[in-house]
Protein backbone atom coordinates (compact mmCIF):
# COMPACT_ATOMS: atom_id res chain seq x y z
CA UNK A 1 0.00 0.00 0.00
CA UNK A 2 1.67 3.76 -0.68
CA UNK A 3 -0.28 6.56 0.35
CA UNK A 4 1.13 10.01 2.11
CA UNK A 5 2.44 8.25 4.91
CA UNK A 6 4.92 6.36 3.15
CA UNK A 7 6.28 9.35 1.06
CA UNK A 8 6.77 10.73 4.74
CA UNK A 9 8.51 7.91 5.58
CA UNK A 10 10.89 7.60 2.62
CA UNK A 11 11.61 11.65 2.78
CA UNK A 12 12.47 10.49 6.13
CA UNK A 13 14.89 8.07 5.48
CA UNK A 14 16.04 10.17 2.68
CA UNK A 15 16.59 13.87 3.95
CA UNK A 16 15.65 13.94 7.75
CA UNK A 17 17.80 11.21 9.24
CA UNK A 18 20.67 12.66 7.26
CA UNK A 19 20.04 16.40 8.71
CA UNK A 20 19.73 14.64 12.40
CA UNK A 21 22.82 12.63 12.50
CA UNK A 22 24.99 16.19 11.21
CA UNK A 23 23.13 17.82 14.01
CA UNK A 24 24.86 15.20 16.53
CA UNK A 25 21.56 12.14 16.31
CA UNK A 26 19.20 14.95 18.16
CA UNK A 27 18.04 18.56 17.24
CA UNK A 28 17.30 18.86 21.23
CA UNK A 29 18.89 22.29 21.61
CA UNK A 30 18.28 23.76 18.70
CA UNK A 31 15.50 26.19 17.19
CA UNK A 32 14.53 25.43 14.00
CA UNK A 33 12.99 27.33 11.23
CA UNK A 34 10.53 25.70 8.79
CA UNK A 35 10.43 28.38 5.94
CA UNK A 36 7.48 26.97 3.78
CA UNK A 37 5.78 24.51 6.36
CA UNK A 38 2.83 24.15 4.75
CA UNK A 39 0.52 21.43 6.65
CA UNK A 40 3.28 21.37 9.74
CA UNK A 41 4.61 18.09 8.58
CA UNK A 42 8.27 18.83 9.06
CA UNK A 43 7.30 21.15 11.81
CA UNK A 44 6.03 18.26 13.92
CA UNK A 45 9.04 15.80 13.45
CA UNK A 46 11.64 18.50 14.20
CA UNK A 47 9.89 18.86 17.67
CA UNK A 48 9.69 15.06 17.93
CA UNK A 49 13.03 15.09 16.95
CA UNK A 50 13.43 17.25 20.27
CA UNK A 51 14.12 20.77 18.45
CA UNK A 52 13.49 23.06 21.71
CA UNK A 53 11.92 25.36 19.21
CA UNK A 54 10.09 25.35 15.75
CA UNK A 55 9.09 28.59 13.81
CA UNK A 56 7.06 27.75 10.77
CA UNK A 57 6.24 30.32 7.96
CA UNK A 58 4.14 29.95 5.24
CA UNK A 59 1.79 32.17 2.85
CA UNK A 60 -1.10 29.95 2.51
CA UNK A 61 -4.06 30.61 5.36
CA UNK A 62 -5.31 27.03 4.74
CA UNK A 63 -1.99 25.27 4.97
CA UNK A 64 -1.46 27.50 8.48
CA UNK A 65 -4.41 26.26 9.89
CA UNK A 66 -4.21 22.50 9.26
CA UNK A 67 -0.71 23.31 10.47
CA UNK A 68 -2.40 24.18 13.99
CA UNK A 69 -4.29 21.67 13.89
CA UNK A 70 -2.28 18.60 13.22
CA UNK A 71 0.26 20.10 16.19
CA UNK A 72 -2.45 20.99 18.72
CA UNK A 73 -3.77 17.06 17.31
CA UNK A 74 -0.06 15.60 18.32
CA UNK A 75 -0.22 17.40 21.78
CA UNK A 76 3.00 19.42 21.51
CA UNK A 77 3.86 22.04 24.29
CA UNK A 78 2.54 24.86 22.55
CA UNK A 79 5.39 27.08 24.06
CA UNK A 80 7.41 24.67 21.78
CA UNK A 81 6.46 26.32 18.51
CA UNK A 82 4.65 28.92 16.39
CA UNK A 83 3.18 28.66 12.87
CA UNK A 84 2.80 32.24 11.28
CA UNK A 85 0.95 33.20 8.13
CA UNK A 86 3.56 35.26 6.78
CA UNK A 87 5.19 36.41 3.37
CA UNK A 88 7.93 33.44 3.94
CA UNK A 89 11.26 35.39 2.51
CA UNK A 90 10.64 38.55 3.74
CA UNK A 91 9.53 37.08 7.66
CA UNK A 92 11.43 39.75 10.34
CA UNK A 93 14.18 37.31 11.64
CA UNK A 94 17.69 37.90 13.08
CA UNK A 95 19.21 35.36 14.29
CA UNK A 96 18.51 32.35 16.54
CA UNK A 97 17.67 29.59 14.27
CA UNK A 98 20.93 26.95 13.88
CA UNK A 99 18.93 24.73 11.80
CA UNK A 100 16.18 25.08 8.66
CA UNK A 101 13.95 23.16 6.59
CA UNK A 102 12.68 24.37 3.40
CA UNK A 103 10.66 21.43 2.00
CA UNK A 104 9.26 22.24 -1.22
CA UNK A 105 8.73 25.48 -0.59
CA UNK A 106 11.11 27.07 -3.13
CA UNK A 107 9.06 25.09 -6.19
CA UNK A 108 5.80 27.64 -4.79
CA UNK A 109 8.03 30.67 -4.89
CA UNK A 110 9.52 33.18 -7.06
CA UNK A 111 12.10 34.71 -4.62
CA UNK A 112 15.00 32.10 -4.54
CA UNK A 113 18.05 34.39 -3.38
CA UNK A 114 15.17 36.37 -1.36
CA UNK A 115 14.91 32.52 0.54
CA UNK A 116 19.03 32.56 0.84
CA UNK A 117 18.63 35.73 2.51
CA UNK A 118 15.93 34.84 5.24
CA UNK A 119 18.30 31.73 6.00
CA UNK A 120 21.56 33.94 6.66
CA UNK A 121 19.38 36.54 8.58
CA UNK A 122 18.02 33.50 10.62
CA UNK A 123 22.11 32.84 11.46
CA UNK A 124 21.15 28.65 10.06
CA UNK A 125 23.89 26.56 9.56
CA UNK A 126 22.50 23.50 9.17
CA UNK A 127 19.53 23.61 6.37
CA UNK A 128 17.55 21.17 4.12
CA UNK A 129 16.07 22.35 1.42
CA UNK A 130 13.80 19.86 -0.86
CA UNK A 131 12.65 21.07 -4.01
CA UNK A 132 10.90 20.09 -7.51
CA UNK A 133 13.68 21.11 -10.16
CA UNK A 134 13.88 22.31 -13.35
CA UNK A 135 15.60 20.15 -15.84
CA UNK A 136 16.93 22.87 -17.37
CA UNK A 137 21.12 21.97 -18.48
CA UNK A 138 23.78 23.77 -16.30
CA UNK A 139 22.93 26.51 -14.05
CA UNK A 140 19.40 28.13 -14.65
CA UNK A 141 16.27 29.19 -13.01
CA UNK A 142 12.99 28.45 -14.91
CA UNK A 143 9.78 30.24 -14.94
CA UNK A 144 6.50 28.39 -13.66
CA UNK A 145 3.16 29.74 -13.38
CA UNK A 146 0.05 28.85 -11.71
CA UNK A 147 -3.12 31.26 -12.62
CA UNK A 148 -2.37 34.05 -10.64
CA UNK A 149 -3.50 34.69 -7.06
CA UNK A 150 -4.59 38.23 -5.54
CA UNK A 151 -1.33 39.88 -6.33
CA UNK A 152 0.48 38.72 -9.73
CA UNK A 153 3.67 37.56 -8.00
CA UNK A 154 1.29 34.87 -6.32
CA UNK A 155 1.41 31.40 -8.60
CA UNK A 156 4.83 32.60 -9.53
CA UNK A 157 7.52 29.87 -9.33
CA UNK A 158 11.31 29.96 -10.03
CA UNK A 159 12.11 26.65 -10.43
CA UNK A 160 15.79 25.90 -9.75
CA UNK A 161 17.99 23.27 -11.44
CA UNK A 162 20.37 21.34 -9.52
CA UNK A 163 23.54 23.45 -10.26
CA UNK A 164 21.57 26.22 -9.70
CA UNK A 165 20.92 25.59 -6.04
CA UNK A 166 24.41 24.45 -5.50
CA UNK A 167 25.67 28.00 -6.73
CA UNK A 168 23.42 29.67 -5.20
CA UNK A 169 24.15 28.04 -1.68
CA UNK A 170 28.10 29.31 -2.31
CA UNK A 171 27.17 32.70 -3.04
CA UNK A 172 25.64 32.20 0.81
CA UNK A 173 29.18 30.68 1.95
CA UNK A 174 27.00 27.09 2.47
CA UNK A 175 28.82 23.78 1.12
CA UNK A 176 25.58 22.06 -0.56
CA UNK A 177 25.41 18.07 -1.29
CA UNK A 178 22.45 17.38 -3.42
CA UNK A 179 21.41 13.97 -1.54
CA UNK A 180 21.70 10.42 -3.21
CA UNK A 181 18.51 8.50 -2.25
CA UNK A 182 18.16 4.74 -2.28
CA UNK A 183 13.79 4.66 -2.01
CA UNK A 184 14.01 1.42 -3.15
CA UNK A 185 10.23 1.44 -3.65
CA UNK A 186 8.84 3.66 -5.84
CA UNK A 187 5.57 4.18 -4.80
CA UNK A 188 4.65 7.38 -3.79
CA UNK A 189 8.20 9.30 -4.78
CA UNK A 190 8.35 8.69 -8.43
CA UNK A 191 8.83 12.57 -8.70
CA UNK A 192 11.92 11.78 -6.78
CA UNK A 193 13.14 8.40 -8.48
CA UNK A 194 13.24 10.21 -11.67
CA UNK A 195 15.32 13.09 -10.33
CA UNK A 196 12.53 15.87 -11.24
CA UNK A 197 13.01 16.42 -6.67
CA UNK A 198 15.80 16.09 -4.84
CA UNK A 199 16.64 17.41 -1.12
CA UNK A 200 20.24 19.42 -0.60
CA UNK A 201 21.73 19.48 2.69
CA UNK A 202 23.57 22.93 3.07
CA UNK A 203 25.85 23.35 5.74
CA UNK A 204 28.48 26.78 6.54
CA UNK A 205 30.44 24.65 9.07
CA UNK A 206 29.66 21.05 9.65
CA UNK A 207 31.92 18.61 6.92
CA UNK A 208 29.77 17.40 4.42
CA UNK A 209 32.12 14.64 3.19
CA UNK A 210 30.33 11.86 4.58
CA UNK A 211 27.21 12.59 2.34
CA UNK A 212 26.80 10.79 -0.46
CA UNK A 213 25.75 12.95 -3.86
CA UNK A 214 23.12 11.94 -5.74
CA UNK A 215 24.73 11.83 -9.39
CA UNK A 216 22.63 13.51 -12.40
CA UNK A 217 20.66 12.43 -14.82
CA UNK A 218 23.01 10.42 -17.74
CA UNK A 219 23.58 12.94 -21.08
CA UNK A 220 21.23 12.25 -23.45
CA UNK A 221 23.52 10.68 -26.63
CA UNK A 222 23.84 13.13 -29.19
CA UNK A 223 22.16 10.80 -31.82
CA UNK A 224 18.84 10.45 -29.72
CA UNK A 225 19.28 14.52 -29.54
CA UNK A 226 19.44 14.84 -33.01
CA UNK A 227 16.18 12.30 -33.21
CA UNK A 228 14.11 14.00 -31.03
CA UNK A 229 15.06 17.57 -30.21
CA UNK A 230 12.83 18.03 -27.29
CA UNK A 231 14.80 15.07 -25.39
CA UNK A 232 17.64 17.75 -24.86
CA UNK A 233 15.19 20.13 -23.17
CA UNK A 234 13.37 19.29 -19.91
CA UNK A 235 9.59 18.78 -18.80
CA UNK A 236 8.09 20.99 -17.01
CA UNK A 237 6.80 19.36 -13.72
CA UNK A 238 2.97 18.95 -13.97
CA UNK B 1 28.67 76.98 -9.70
CA UNK B 2 31.19 78.81 -11.74
CA UNK B 3 33.59 76.82 -14.72
CA UNK B 4 36.55 76.31 -12.69
CA UNK B 5 34.01 74.83 -9.48
CA UNK B 6 32.16 72.89 -11.80
CA UNK B 7 35.50 70.92 -13.76
CA UNK B 8 36.86 70.84 -10.41
CA UNK B 9 33.44 68.87 -8.86
CA UNK B 10 33.07 66.93 -12.23
CA UNK B 11 37.57 65.91 -11.52
CA UNK B 12 36.25 64.65 -7.94
CA UNK B 13 34.45 61.92 -9.30
CA UNK B 14 36.92 58.80 -10.10
CA UNK B 15 35.11 57.29 -13.09
CA UNK B 16 32.30 58.11 -15.32
CA UNK B 17 30.06 56.02 -16.97
CA UNK B 18 28.16 58.89 -19.40
CA UNK B 19 29.32 61.57 -21.08
CA UNK B 20 27.48 65.10 -20.44
CA UNK B 21 27.93 68.04 -22.51
CA UNK B 22 27.39 70.60 -19.45
CA UNK B 23 27.90 73.94 -21.61
CA UNK B 24 30.89 75.97 -22.21
CA UNK B 25 33.30 73.74 -23.81
CA UNK B 26 33.16 70.93 -20.48
CA UNK B 27 32.10 67.73 -20.28
CA UNK B 28 32.53 64.54 -18.18
CA UNK B 29 35.42 62.28 -18.98
CA UNK B 30 34.39 59.43 -19.97
CA UNK B 31 37.20 56.21 -20.01
CA UNK B 32 36.49 55.13 -24.24
CA UNK B 33 34.77 57.07 -26.95
CA UNK B 34 32.84 54.13 -27.92
CA UNK B 35 30.61 54.72 -24.80
CA UNK B 36 29.77 58.22 -26.30
CA UNK B 37 28.84 56.59 -29.05
CA UNK B 38 26.83 53.37 -27.13
CA UNK B 39 25.00 55.79 -25.20
CA UNK B 40 23.52 57.51 -28.93
CA UNK B 41 22.91 54.63 -30.14
CA UNK B 42 20.70 52.86 -26.95
CA UNK B 43 19.05 56.24 -27.29
CA UNK B 44 18.14 55.83 -31.25
CA UNK B 45 17.27 52.28 -30.37
CA UNK B 46 14.52 52.37 -27.59
CA UNK B 47 14.35 56.07 -26.43
CA UNK B 48 13.42 57.00 -29.66
CA UNK B 49 10.71 54.56 -30.12
CA UNK B 50 8.80 55.51 -26.55
CA UNK B 51 8.85 58.76 -27.79
CA UNK B 52 7.05 57.76 -30.87
CA UNK B 53 4.51 56.01 -28.82
CA UNK B 54 3.51 59.03 -26.50
CA UNK B 55 3.34 61.60 -29.18
CA UNK B 56 6.80 63.23 -29.44
CA UNK B 57 6.68 64.15 -25.83
CA UNK B 58 6.87 63.16 -21.98
CA UNK B 59 4.95 66.06 -20.85
CA UNK B 60 2.73 66.12 -17.85
CA UNK B 61 4.43 62.43 -17.22
CA UNK B 62 6.29 61.09 -14.16
CA UNK B 63 9.12 59.14 -14.93
CA UNK B 64 10.47 56.47 -12.28
CA UNK B 65 14.33 55.88 -13.12
CA UNK B 66 15.33 52.15 -11.89
CA UNK B 67 19.23 52.02 -11.08
CA UNK B 68 19.64 55.64 -12.67
CA UNK B 69 23.81 56.18 -12.89
CA UNK B 70 24.84 59.18 -13.08
CA UNK B 71 21.60 60.45 -14.07
CA UNK B 72 21.82 59.99 -18.03
CA UNK B 73 18.22 58.82 -18.62
CA UNK B 74 16.50 60.61 -16.20
CA UNK B 75 18.23 63.84 -18.04
CA UNK B 76 16.70 62.37 -21.29
CA UNK B 77 13.07 62.57 -20.35
CA UNK B 78 13.66 65.46 -18.67
CA UNK B 79 14.85 66.56 -21.94
CA UNK B 80 11.76 65.26 -23.45
CA UNK B 81 9.21 67.25 -21.05
CA UNK B 82 8.66 64.97 -18.08
CA UNK B 83 6.94 66.54 -15.37
CA UNK B 84 9.38 64.57 -12.88
CA UNK B 85 11.71 62.63 -12.42
CA UNK B 86 12.78 60.09 -9.14
CA UNK B 87 16.07 58.09 -10.17
CA UNK B 88 17.57 55.64 -7.63
CA UNK B 89 20.11 53.61 -7.72
CA UNK B 90 22.16 52.22 -4.53
CA UNK B 91 25.50 53.62 -5.06
CA UNK B 92 26.14 56.89 -4.10
CA UNK B 93 28.36 58.33 -5.92
CA UNK B 94 26.44 57.82 -8.92
CA UNK B 95 23.12 59.40 -7.18
CA UNK B 96 26.23 63.08 -6.56
CA UNK B 97 27.06 62.20 -10.20
CA UNK B 98 23.52 62.91 -11.05
CA UNK B 99 22.92 65.35 -8.58
CA UNK B 100 25.78 67.49 -9.67
CA UNK B 101 24.85 67.02 -13.82
CA UNK B 102 20.68 68.02 -12.80
CA UNK B 103 22.06 71.04 -11.56
CA UNK B 104 24.55 72.16 -13.86
CA UNK B 105 22.27 71.38 -16.46
CA UNK B 106 20.55 73.75 -14.14
CA UNK B 107 16.84 72.05 -14.30
CA UNK B 108 14.38 72.92 -12.01
CA UNK B 109 14.53 71.43 -8.81
CA UNK B 110 11.27 70.63 -8.58
CA UNK B 111 11.23 68.23 -11.32
CA UNK B 112 13.60 65.79 -10.35
CA UNK B 113 14.64 64.01 -7.11
CA UNK B 114 17.46 61.23 -6.96
CA UNK B 115 17.28 59.29 -4.14
CA UNK B 116 20.48 56.65 -3.01
CA UNK B 117 18.72 53.12 -2.07
CA UNK B 118 18.80 49.46 -2.09
CA UNK B 119 15.68 49.49 -4.61
CA UNK B 120 15.06 46.30 -2.74
CA UNK B 121 14.42 47.84 0.60
CA UNK B 122 12.52 50.47 -0.89
CA UNK B 123 9.03 51.04 -2.01
CA UNK B 124 7.58 54.26 -4.37
CA UNK B 125 5.92 56.45 -1.99
CA UNK B 126 4.05 57.93 -5.05
CA UNK B 127 2.27 56.99 -8.84
CA UNK B 128 4.28 56.83 -12.16
CA UNK B 129 3.27 56.66 -15.39
CA UNK B 130 6.80 55.52 -17.06
CA UNK B 131 9.49 53.31 -15.33
CA UNK B 132 12.98 53.29 -16.96
CA UNK B 133 14.68 49.90 -15.98
CA UNK B 134 17.98 50.29 -17.75
CA UNK B 135 20.53 47.85 -17.26
CA UNK B 136 18.92 46.80 -14.19
CA UNK B 137 17.65 43.49 -14.63
CA UNK B 138 20.51 41.69 -15.69
CA UNK B 139 22.78 42.99 -12.44
CA UNK B 140 20.55 41.83 -10.08
CA UNK B 141 19.25 38.11 -8.66
CA UNK B 142 15.22 39.23 -7.86
CA UNK B 143 13.63 39.84 -11.43
CA UNK B 144 10.03 39.17 -9.18
CA UNK B 145 11.02 41.91 -6.73
CA UNK B 146 11.76 44.30 -10.25
CA UNK B 147 8.57 43.55 -11.26
CA UNK B 148 7.13 43.67 -8.11
CA UNK B 149 8.11 47.35 -7.82
CA UNK B 150 7.55 48.22 -11.24
CA UNK B 151 3.54 47.26 -10.69
CA UNK B 152 3.43 49.31 -7.39
CA UNK B 153 5.27 52.36 -9.21
CA UNK B 154 1.61 51.72 -11.22
CA UNK B 155 3.28 52.69 -14.49
CA UNK B 156 1.27 51.81 -17.81
CA UNK B 157 4.74 51.84 -19.78
CA UNK B 158 7.78 50.49 -18.93
CA UNK B 159 11.12 50.23 -21.05
CA UNK B 160 13.64 47.14 -19.75
CA UNK B 161 17.12 47.56 -21.31
CA UNK B 162 18.58 44.25 -20.34
CA UNK B 163 21.63 41.63 -21.30
CA UNK B 164 19.81 38.49 -22.04
CA UNK B 165 20.48 34.82 -22.23
CA UNK B 166 19.94 33.36 -25.55
CA UNK B 167 19.18 29.70 -23.71
CA UNK B 168 15.85 28.73 -25.16
CA UNK B 169 12.29 28.80 -22.67
CA UNK B 170 11.15 31.12 -20.09
CA UNK B 171 14.36 31.04 -18.28
CA UNK B 172 16.68 32.86 -15.53
CA UNK B 173 20.88 31.80 -16.78
CA UNK B 174 22.78 31.84 -13.15
CA UNK B 175 25.89 34.30 -13.49
CA UNK B 176 28.24 36.49 -12.13
CA UNK B 177 28.76 39.80 -12.43
CA UNK B 178 31.92 41.44 -14.53
CA UNK B 179 32.64 43.86 -11.76
CA UNK B 180 31.83 42.90 -9.02
CA UNK B 181 32.22 46.50 -7.45
CA UNK B 182 29.07 46.92 -9.22
CA UNK B 183 26.55 44.76 -7.26
CA UNK B 184 23.80 45.88 -5.92
CA UNK B 185 23.37 43.45 -3.49
CA UNK B 186 25.04 39.70 -5.09
CA UNK B 187 27.88 38.74 -7.18
CA UNK B 188 25.09 36.23 -8.50
CA UNK B 189 22.84 37.45 -10.72
CA UNK B 190 19.25 36.25 -13.01
CA UNK B 191 19.77 37.05 -16.54
CA UNK B 192 16.57 36.47 -18.38
CA UNK B 193 15.58 35.01 -22.07
CA UNK B 194 13.76 37.31 -23.93
CA UNK B 195 10.30 34.55 -23.33
CA UNK B 196 11.13 34.83 -19.76
CA UNK B 197 11.08 38.81 -19.73
CA UNK B 198 7.88 38.83 -22.14
CA UNK B 199 6.06 36.22 -19.75
CA UNK B 200 7.08 37.91 -16.47
CA UNK B 201 5.89 41.33 -18.12
CA UNK B 202 2.82 39.10 -19.19
CA UNK B 203 1.86 38.14 -15.54
CA UNK B 204 1.89 41.74 -14.35
CA UNK B 205 -0.78 43.01 -17.36
CA UNK B 206 1.84 44.38 -19.57
CA UNK B 207 2.41 43.66 -23.38
CA UNK B 208 5.90 43.85 -24.83
CA UNK B 209 7.67 44.17 -27.48
CA UNK B 210 11.15 42.99 -27.69
CA UNK B 211 12.51 46.00 -30.31
CA UNK B 212 14.04 45.51 -33.91
CA UNK B 213 17.33 46.66 -33.81
CA UNK B 214 20.34 47.25 -36.81
CA UNK B 215 23.18 46.97 -34.37
CA UNK B 216 26.44 46.32 -36.68
CA UNK B 217 28.37 43.28 -35.25
CA UNK B 218 31.53 45.42 -36.18
CA UNK B 219 30.94 48.54 -34.16
CA UNK B 220 32.62 48.59 -30.71
CA UNK B 221 30.25 48.87 -28.22
CA UNK B 222 27.33 47.75 -29.51
CA UNK B 223 28.42 43.92 -30.20
CA UNK B 224 26.31 42.81 -27.27
CA UNK B 225 22.82 43.99 -28.91
CA UNK B 226 24.59 42.53 -32.41
CA UNK B 227 25.11 39.23 -31.04
CA UNK B 228 21.87 38.73 -29.31
CA UNK B 229 22.98 39.05 -26.07
CA UNK B 230 21.16 42.45 -25.16
CA UNK B 231 17.78 43.78 -25.63
CA UNK B 232 15.35 46.64 -24.75
CA UNK B 233 12.00 45.70 -24.33
CA UNK B 234 8.58 48.27 -23.97
CA UNK B 235 6.29 47.17 -22.12
CA UNK B 236 2.89 48.69 -21.81
CA UNK B 237 -0.87 48.39 -20.27
CA UNK B 238 -1.71 51.52 -21.84
CA UNK B 239 -0.52 52.71 -25.47
CA UNK B 240 -0.95 50.08 -27.96
CA UNK B 241 2.67 48.54 -29.48
CA UNK B 242 1.54 47.74 -32.23
CA UNK B 243 3.40 49.94 -34.38
CA UNK B 244 6.82 48.83 -32.77
CA UNK B 245 8.63 47.02 -34.73
CA UNK B 246 9.89 43.98 -32.95
CA UNK B 247 12.92 42.06 -32.88
CA UNK B 248 12.63 38.51 -35.07
CA UNK B 249 13.00 35.88 -33.06
CA UNK B 250 16.31 34.13 -32.83
CA UNK B 251 16.35 31.52 -35.78
CA UNK B 252 15.77 28.04 -35.08
CA UNK B 253 17.19 25.28 -36.76
CA UNK B 254 14.74 24.21 -39.26
CA UNK B 255 16.00 20.20 -39.31
CA UNK B 256 15.15 20.30 -35.46
CA UNK B 257 12.23 21.55 -35.93
CA UNK B 258 10.86 19.12 -38.72
CA UNK B 259 12.24 16.28 -36.81
CA UNK B 260 10.60 17.52 -33.38
CA UNK B 261 7.33 17.30 -35.55
CA UNK B 262 8.03 13.64 -36.64
CA UNK B 263 9.80 12.55 -32.98
CA UNK B 264 6.26 13.16 -31.70
CA UNK B 265 4.54 10.56 -34.26
CA UNK B 266 7.63 8.48 -32.84
CA UNK B 267 6.35 8.51 -29.53
CA UNK B 268 3.22 8.43 -29.48
CA UNK B 269 3.74 5.36 -31.22
CA UNK B 270 6.42 3.91 -28.74
CA UNK B 271 3.30 4.83 -25.99
CA UNK B 272 0.70 3.03 -27.25
CA UNK B 273 3.03 -0.29 -27.91
CA UNK B 274 3.89 0.00 -24.59
CA UNK B 275 0.35 -0.04 -23.42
Amino acid sequence: MSGPSDRVEQQRRYFFEPLLALSGGTLRGRRVLDAGCGEGTWTLQALEAGADFVLGLDTDGRAVELARERLAAAAVDPARYEIRREDVTAAPIEGGYEVALSVAFMERSGKPVELFELLARAGSRLVVIDTALSGAPSSFFELAMEPAGAVPSDGVALLPSREAIVELAAEFDYDCVPLAHAMGDRAGVGDYAAQRRVAFICASEAPLDALEWEEPPPVTPWWRALLDPSSRGWQVPA
Amino acid sequence: MDAEDLIERIAAFPSWNYRFDLGEGISTPVASAWRVRRQELRRRYFFEPLLALTGGTLAGRRVLDLGCNAGFWSLQAIEAGAEFVLGVDGARSAIEQAELVFEAKGVSRERYSFEAVNIFDWQPAERFDLVLCLGLLDVVAKPLAVFELIAASGAELVVIDTGISRARGELFEVGRLNEPRNAVEHELVLVPTRPAVTALAKRFGLGTVALAHEFDADELGVDDYAAGRRLAFICSSGPSLEGLAAAPEPAQNAWAGALQGASRSVRRRFRSAAR
